[in-house]
């Protein structure tokens, strides 16, 4: 079942992106060969909103999300575990309130139509309001793993 | 309000915490103790979702996705070979190998420590055992990949041609002088401390050998030519260049190399999509932080400031760039420029000072950053990749340092290395 789940979690995220790459390419054919009726920037726009927040999360369940590790190198193991523990029991206090107000974001968004689609503000806003659900409990089970004494490190810098 | 929030950030981010959501934790923090009329909690995921509703943004994921086809469709690895002909004669010939190859790689890929990887993993061991110090092959290479955000495509000129309601393509064009500076500098600094240190070269190519070499390269090698042309003679817009260069290295790697396999796509598309993610996150994150910093009007205290000094633009330009030099020895590029942008883009405006000019200046300005401590990204990549000490690689940045601060004064000071180029577009 978390098999599954992992698998269609990173298989959306791949889907963004190759979906993204061929709305673009499409533009440039579509100069010659009629192909969009609607504002392709538009789709373009929603699907931006769910590859960042869907692959965001993805990154953070990874550890490969973008932070500066000079306390890894500076601080002791036991005083990164508590200040890291910390930190994620103040995020997800943050993150429940975030997702609360993203979910109310999602209900006034689908009254509201994006110009050139016929699709609602509701696209990109749920992208928000699943993407930190699923960071919740990425969160979650990061500091129960921390609870657990586990050591996790990992940075991606860009 | 603003100090907590400035403090608040600083904090999470020297303690380690992701930068994203330190951005998010501060402006949280900034909302609850915001004095004057209180702010709903909702303004967090509405600005944080106005912050990447920009179309132009697309090429984020799509210039890293022909970056990870470049690496493991063998183009990288032909570009490494092509410099080795072409160079391999010179003393301190990996040096060289390393700026060449990270030049035409900036070509292509947009991202500073996707070439450090890419061209760190083959090369550092390699310049080890041919006994070159192993903190100059470090600095070499992290010189090397800083001219992938310069040379275009560049995902920071994007970011900033966002910010700035700039052209893309402008912003793309004016990177090209200066990241040739830079590179002809690097040249430079390779050959004198490879004579002092007489680190080894590798035995001559015969013509037909480099021949063979540009052969096997030719088709990598043309990939960023077709990119300049497309951007320049607009045969696609700057944005579909980006999809133009995923499919070129998708057909060359698949049917030209034949090093790439179908079932290894939804890999590199899962890959590309989580790194790329990682950045728009960070633009989606500074969108609550740079509300509450324009709300508070701190734009207008850092623009007197700064204008207390001088009216002169230049001045104020090398003014601006000190303080820009700090920002980005604790900041990374792409947070520094989201959040410091909208104060000081007026400045420039106000000043006169040609909007493309200042964002080639600033994007190189907090690219030097990535090269020195405490927050020398590039260092801590090509020691971690390479397996090196920080110290020693610090240490032998130097020079390259040195040169780029070089550049950077030269820029200010002559604006058309800068907007030369990009006057031909209309």
């Amino acid at each position: 079942m978390k098999r599954l789940f992992n698998t269609v979690w990173v298989g959306v995220v791949a889907a963004v992106v190759f979906g993204l790459l061929i709305v673009v390419a499409s533009q440039t054919l579509d100069r010659f060969v009629s192909i969009w009726s609607d504002s392709p920037e538009e789709y373009i726009k929603i699907g931006l909103c769910w590859l960042c927040f869907l692959g965001f999360a993805l990154a953070l369940k990874d550890g490969t999300e973008i932070r500066v590790d000079l306390a890894d190198r500076i601080l002791p193991a036991t005083a990164r575990r508590w200040i890291y523990g910390v930190f994620d029991v103040a995020l997800l206090v943050l993150i429940a309130v975030v997702v609360a107000k993203s979910w109310t974001v999602f209900l006034i968004s689908q009254d509201q139509l994006i110009t050139g689609t016929d699709l609602t503000a509701a696209w990109p806003a749920g992208a928000m309001f699943v993407a930190f659900v699923l960071m919740f409990f990425a969160i979650a089970w990061r500091l129960l793993r921390r609870l657990r004494g586990e050591e996790i490190t990992g940075a991606h810098h860009f | 309000m603003l100090l907590t929030l400035f403090l608040s950030f600083l904090v999470l981010i020297l303690i380690g915490i992701d930068v994203g959501w330190a951005m998010i934790f501060a402006a949280w923090i900034g909302l609850l103790v915001k004095s004057g009329n209180a702010v709903d909690a909702i303004m967090i995921p509405q600005s944080m979702m106005s912050g990447i509703n920009y179309y132009s943004l697309v090429q984020i994921p799509l210039f890293i996705l022909a970056g990870e086809l470049m690496n493991r469709g063998g183009l990288t690895q032909r570009l490494i070979d092509w410099a080795l002909a072409m160079v391999g004669t010179l003393k301190g010939s990996l040096g060289h190998v390393s700026i060449l190859t990270n030049l035409v790689m900036a070509g292509v890929s947009g991202s500073a420590v996707a070439d450090a990887v890419a061209l760190g993993k083959p090369l550092i061991p390699a310049m080890k055992k041919e006994g070159y110090t192993p903190g100059f092959a470090g600095a070499v290479m992290a010189a090397g990949a800083l001219l992938g955000p310069i040379i275009p495509p560049s995902i920071p000129m994007v970011i900033y041609a966002q910010i700035a309601n700039e052209s893309v393509a402008k912003m793309f064009l004016a990177g090209i002088v200066p990241g040739l500076m830079l590179s002809a500098g690097f040249f430079v600094l390779c050959t004198i401390i490879a004579h002092r240190r007489d680190y080894p070269q590798r035995p001559p190519v015969p013509f037909k050998g480099k021949v063979n070499a540009t052969g096997r390269a030719f088709w990598a090698l043309l990939m960023p030519i077709i990119i300049l042309v497309g951007i320049r003679f607009g045969v696609v817009t700057e944005t579909e260049v980006a999809s133009s260069a995923v499919i070129y290295a998708l057909l060359i790697s698949m049917f030209v190399y034949r090093e790439l396999k179908w079932h290894e796509l939804p890999d590199m598309l899962k890959n590309a999509g989580r790194s790329s993610a990682t950045i728009l996150f960070l633009l989606a994150a500074a969108g609550p932080f740079s509300w509450l910093v324009a709300e508070s009007h701190v734009s207008e205290v850092i623009v007197d400031a700064i204008k207390s000094f001088s009216d002169h633009p230049t001045v104020t330009l090398l003014v601006i760039n000190v303080a820009l030099l700090v920002i980005g020895s604790l900041l990374e590029p792409l947070p520094a420029m989201v959040i410091f942008l909208p104060a000081l883009l007026p400045i420039g405006h106000q000043l006169g000072i040609d909007p493309i000019h200042f964002g080639a200046v600033v994007v190189i300005n907090l690219m030097i950053g990535l090269l020195h401590p405490p927050v020398g990204l590039l260092m801590f990549v090509v020691s971690s990749v390479g397996n090196l000490k920080i110290t020693e690689v610090a240490w032998e940045t130097l020079p390259f340092l040195a040169w780029c601060l070089v550049v950077l004064v030269l820029i200010i000071v002559f604006p058309p290395l800068t907007i030369w180029l990009p006057s031909f577009v209309g």
